[in-house]
């Protein structure tokens, strides 16, 4: 069996759905495309009367700076709130289920409407559909005609006066005959030519219904020649279903009982198509008023009824498939107390409407306890005219038992005296949205809660870094009053030595760079004081992800600030005492560190003693020995400085350090320790280290350290060889002591980091517990590891920036 | 003695070595500098005269460690000791091991060359006395075995006869050998003939 005899029935099921939503979709682009073109404009409104939908391009002409009236009552939109406008009116009448049509003054240009109720699937009344078109120059085309009809009637009167006029006075000038009957005849042709060029069908008819002259345009618009139309009637022109009106509509004219009639009118054209047109038409009499004929214009409007049309079908699709898939719609006759239900209506309670019974208020008894009460003042106020439109929120009980939210809108139709005869609305489950709200709502309360009552200072601060919003928590730390901070950038309250800092950080949080950051960082408080802070800043966001606002989380550390500053100053203190015995330790070596170029100048200076009693000294010698006397005594200065520097104390320094520019200091601060053991220093040093942020003498002290240990752990051995390595690691640079000599027993472990433990007679043991200190405030590690050989590696890493 | 007397500098210290060149051939004395013991002892040469100054503390081998070298390979250089630190051990065990003297540093420019003066006197004298003993040797070598057994009696002081009643030969013999060994070791009396002898046996004569 082929696996598609398996899988098809299914394709078959889901295909028909499919199809349905694809043509929906079409209609909907059809809809969009034929609106979006028609010359004129089409809006729909609510039973309310607020604008839901305006399209068409006509619109353009009207009012494209004025798009906020969407969702407004239609009175904003026209201008006027009089509701005997004519356009109001109309859409008053539409609303209660009669089509109506006015024309209306827009921006100068003159529109018909032509409004009809929009009617949702279940026949009621949903809103009103309006549909405008431009007859500025329709109305222009008329006033022409106008006047060109009035032109006719005065000629034909100057005619009949004039024959009047010649008969009486035939004899006497008959002269003069000539003269009038070219004048007439000039009139005539003026007047054929207008007839005939108008730009507009005219057709001059005879009291028996045959056209006696029709005009080019006439023609054209039917399809076809002037001498064919000539011999056509009425009947034969106008489609059978509309003959009667017609025909009734001319009876009356030639009966008298109007001058005029106007009327939108399908002729059939020579291919059969129906042409919609305008027509209207008046009755010519001649001067003792008896009827001649009849004279009609006809303006071609099928473009606009087809769209008009095509508008009104789609526009109702539309409808049922926007607002009858979610909305209940309801239509309660006052008078006759009955109400409608549409089928949504009662889905949206669960089908359980039966058990309303047949009171069409009996629902409001199924309303939440805490909603009755507003939903009955709501609905009282608006049938009295109190709202113009009845618009609630409230819960109504679900057949299952729940409370559903639900949204109900309704107008109510009036009588002239303003009684309320009828009303009509909708009902929207709006359950989800309210779910959705109510947790936006405690989520927003739950913020407002930590951000007023927390026990961290809280600030938003605005793009210009001004504080925007502060708390009381915030307020109390500064000294400020939440006033006072508000006008206030958080760069006024920032320790100046923190403020760049602060400043960078905060730039790469609103350019999205960094999603927050932590520092720690000093504020000035108002009275002048100085609060250590730890700070959690980072950035709230709208919709597009744009930054609003900077949110600052403040946490007071002042106190732990204080201990570690107290605590950093004890343990510099410390070092320092422990670098004075170390060097006291190492004056022996320094002394002969310091002997050597003395020991020197002294050779060089008795060297030129003797050369100059002996008469055999050259200048040229002479010099080199002196520059190396002063050389020597330099170098002798040197030693003293670098041993000075190394005692120097005070707070820790933070300066950028160069670890192999230490290893060397101490290379040479051992090397006459080194020298007196007969201990080799050899320094494998990686060039181009980068520099890291330290007490470049604390750090020296450690090295040093590691080094005489080194020394020490060597005496007698052999050989006695020390070697320094410094390596740069991804994230840290690692310096390793490494000595060829006893090692640590075994016994001690962990414990020479220890204070007071040692393995050296005269040793005070601090030498390692004060470097792993030191090494630890910097962020690094310092450990020991036995060589595989003989001997110890202690190594230290410290971070890079 | 064939070569001028030469001071042998070995000192780490750039500035010590070229500084006591300096001050050395300022009172005309020829001098060598070394950086290290063991370059020194690359080139060390037994039959150049002179001393030698050292460091006592140098990486590698020490300036202790380079005269016990020296000792062991017979080189007879005296050698001055100069230090930084004015340590008893130390200079007990330089001067245990031979030192000509220790000297501390910063030192007195006279102090040292009268010291370097003084071992180069020294070791002209040693020398002096090496080469007679060397000379007193080579004569003895010549003497056949029957005078060296003469000999041996003479310098013990034995009358002729008891030394002819000793080997069974007449005293007009070892009267004759007498004579022999007198004119091939060039001397004239018994005291010079005792004196060389003594010169290349100086514990006395060795037993037979």
């Amino acid at each position: 069996m082929p696996a598609d005899a398996l899988t098809a029935p299914r394709r078959r099921r889901a295909a028909p759905r499919h199809q349905a939503q694809e043509a929906l979709r079409q209609r909907e682009a059809h809809l969009q495309f034929l609106v979006g073109r028609i010359p004129g404009f089409i809006w729909t409104t609510d039973t309310a009367l607020r604008l839901t939908l305006r399209m068409g391009r006509g619109l353009e002409a009207i009012d494209a700076q004025r798009p906020e009236v969407l969702g407004h009552h239609i009175s904003h939109w026209l201008g006027t709130e009089d509701p005997h406008s004519p356009t109001i009116a109309a859409h008053l009448r539409a609303l209660s289920g009669q089509a109506a049509t006015c024309e209306q003054q827009w921006e100068g240009r003159l529109y018909s409407n032509h409004l009809e109720p929009l009617r949702a699937a279940d026949g009621t009344i949903a809103g009103v559909i309006g549909i405008a078109f431009d007859i500025s120059e329709r109305q222009q085309a008329e006033q022409a005609l106008q006047a060109a009809k009035a032109e006719l009637e005065a000629r034909v009167s100057e005619r009949t006066a004039a024959l009047v006029l010649a008969n009486q006075q035939l004899q006497r000038q008959l002269a003069e005959r000539a003269q009038v009957e070219a004048a007439l005849r000039e009139s005539e042709l003026r007047f054929q030519n207008a007839f005939q060029h108008a730009p507009i069908g005219m057709a001059l008819v005879n009291l028996d219904g045959r056209a006696l002259h029709c005009n080019q345009a006439l023609a054209e618009m039917l399809g076809y020649t002037r001498d064919e139309l000539i011999d056509k009637t009425l009947a034969e022109m106008v489609p059978a279903d509309d003959l009667t009106a017609a025909q009734e509509d001319r009876r009356r004219l030639l009966a008298g009982e109007v001058d005029s009639y106007q009327a939108e009118r399908r002729y059939i054209h020579k291919s059969g198509r129906i042409v919609w047109t305008y027509t209207s038409a008046s009755l010519v009499r001649d001067a003792e008023g008896r009827p001649l004929y009849t004279i009609s214009h006809l303006h071609d409007i099928t473009a606009r009824k087809q769209a008009e049309q095509a508008l009104r079908d789609s526009e109702e699709r539309y409808a049922l498939s926007v607002a009858g898939a979610n909305d209940g719609l309801w239509d309660w006759n006052i008078e006759a107390n009955e109400v409608y239900l549409s089928p949504r209506w009662k889905a949206i309670l669960g089908n359980a409407v039966h058990e309303l019974g047949a009171d069409p208020l009996a629902w409001v008894s199924r309303l939440h306890p805490a909603d009755a009460a507003p939903v009955r003042a709501t609905l009282a106020a608006h049938l009295r005219g109190e709202l113009p439109h009845f618009e609630v929120e409230y819960r109504i009980r679900h057949s299952d038992g729940t409370y559903r939210w639900v949204l109900s809108r309704g107008l109510a139709v009036r009588r002239a005296d303003g009684r309320p005869y009828r009303m009509a609305g909708s009902l929207t489950d709006i359950t989800e949205r309210r779910e959705v709200e109510e947790e936006l709502r405690e989520s927003e309360e739950r913020f407002r809660k930590i951000f007023e009552e927390g026990p961290l200072g809280m600030a938003l601060v605005g793009r210009d870094y001004r504080l925007v919003k502060v708390n009381a928590t915030m307020c109390r730390m500064l000294g400020y009053s939440e006033e006072e901070l508000l006008g206030l950038s958080f760069a006024d309250i920032t320790h100046p030595q923190d403020l760049e800092t602060d400043l960078r950080l905060a730039q790469q949080v609103f350019a999205g760079e960094i999603p927050s950051y932590q520092i720690e960082k000093r504020y000035v408080t108002k009275p002048g004081g100085l609060i250590w802070v730890s700070l959690t800043a980072s950035v709230i966001t709208g919709e597009t992800g744009q930054p609003l606002y900077g949110i600052g989380m403040v946490e007071e550390i002042t106190a732990r600030k204080r201990a570690e500053q107290a605590s950093q100053r004890h343990q510099a203190e410390l070092a320092h005492a422990l670098r004075v015995s170390t060097l006291g330790e190492m004056a022996a070596g320094l002394a002969h560190e310091l002997n050597q170029p003395l020991s020197a100048i002294v050779s060089y200076a008795r060297g030129c003693v003797h050369r100059l009693r002996a008469g055999a000294a050259e200048p040229a010698d002479l010099l080199y020995a002196v520059e190396q006397i002063a050389e020597q005594a330099l170098r002798g200065g040197e030693i003293l400085q670098r041993h000075r520097h190394f005692l120097r104390s005070g707070a820790p320094s933070h300066e950028w350090v160069n670890v192999n520019v230490v290893v060397e200091n101490v290379g040479r601060l051992a090397s006459s320790e080194a020298r007196a053991e007969g201990v080799a220093i050899r320094l494998r040093l990686t060039p181009l280290l980068p520099p890291v942020q330290a007490d470049g003498v604390q750090l020296e002290q450690v090295v040093l350290n590691l080094v005489r240990n080194a020394i020490d752990a060597m005496r007698e051995g052999n050989p006695a060889e020390l070697c320094i390595h410094t390596t740069l690691g991804a994230r840290e640079i690692e310096v390793a002591v490494e000595d060829r000599g006893r090692g640590v027993p075994p016994e001690l472990g962990e414990r020479i980091f220890d204070a007071f433990v040692t393995t050296k007679p005269d040793g005070l043991g601090m030498g390692l517990s004060i470097s792993r200190t030191i090494v630890e405030a910097h962020g690094g590690r310092l450990w020991a590891t036995a060589n595989p050989e003989r001997g110890t590696t202690f190594r230290f890493v410290l971070p890079l920036p | 003695m064939y070569l001028e007397p030469t001071v042998f500098v070995v000192d780490d210290d750039a500035a010590m070595r070229e500084s006591l060149r300096w001050l050395l051939q300022s009172v005309g004395l020829l001098v060598e500098t070394y950086s290290t013991a063991e370059g020194f002892l690359d080139s060390c040469d037994p039959e150049r005269p002179g001393c030698l100054v050292l460091d006592v503390r140098m990486p590698g081998m020490s300036g202790l460690g380079l005269q016990e070298e020296l000792a062991r390979r017979c080189i007879a250089l005296p050698a001055i000791i100069i230090t930084g630190y004015a340590e008893v051990p130390t200079a007990v065990r330089a001067l245990k091991s031979g030192a000509f003297d220790f000297i501390e540093k910063p030192f007195s420019d006279q102090l040292l060359l009268e010291r370097v003066r003084q071992a180069i006197e020294v070791d002209r004298a040693a020398r002096r006395v090496r080469a007679a003993r060397t000379e007193a040797a080579n004569r003895l070598a010549r003497l056949s075995a029957r005078e060296r057994e003469i000999l041996e009696f003479v310098v013990a002081g034995q009358p002729n006869k008891v030394i002819a009643l000793t080997l069974g030969v007449s005293a007009k013999t070892v009267e004759a050998h007498r004579a022999r060994i007198m004119r091939r070791l060039h001397v004239d009396t018994l005291a010079d003939l005792v004196r060389l002898v003594m010169l290349v046996q100086p514990t006395g004569p060795a037993s037979p």
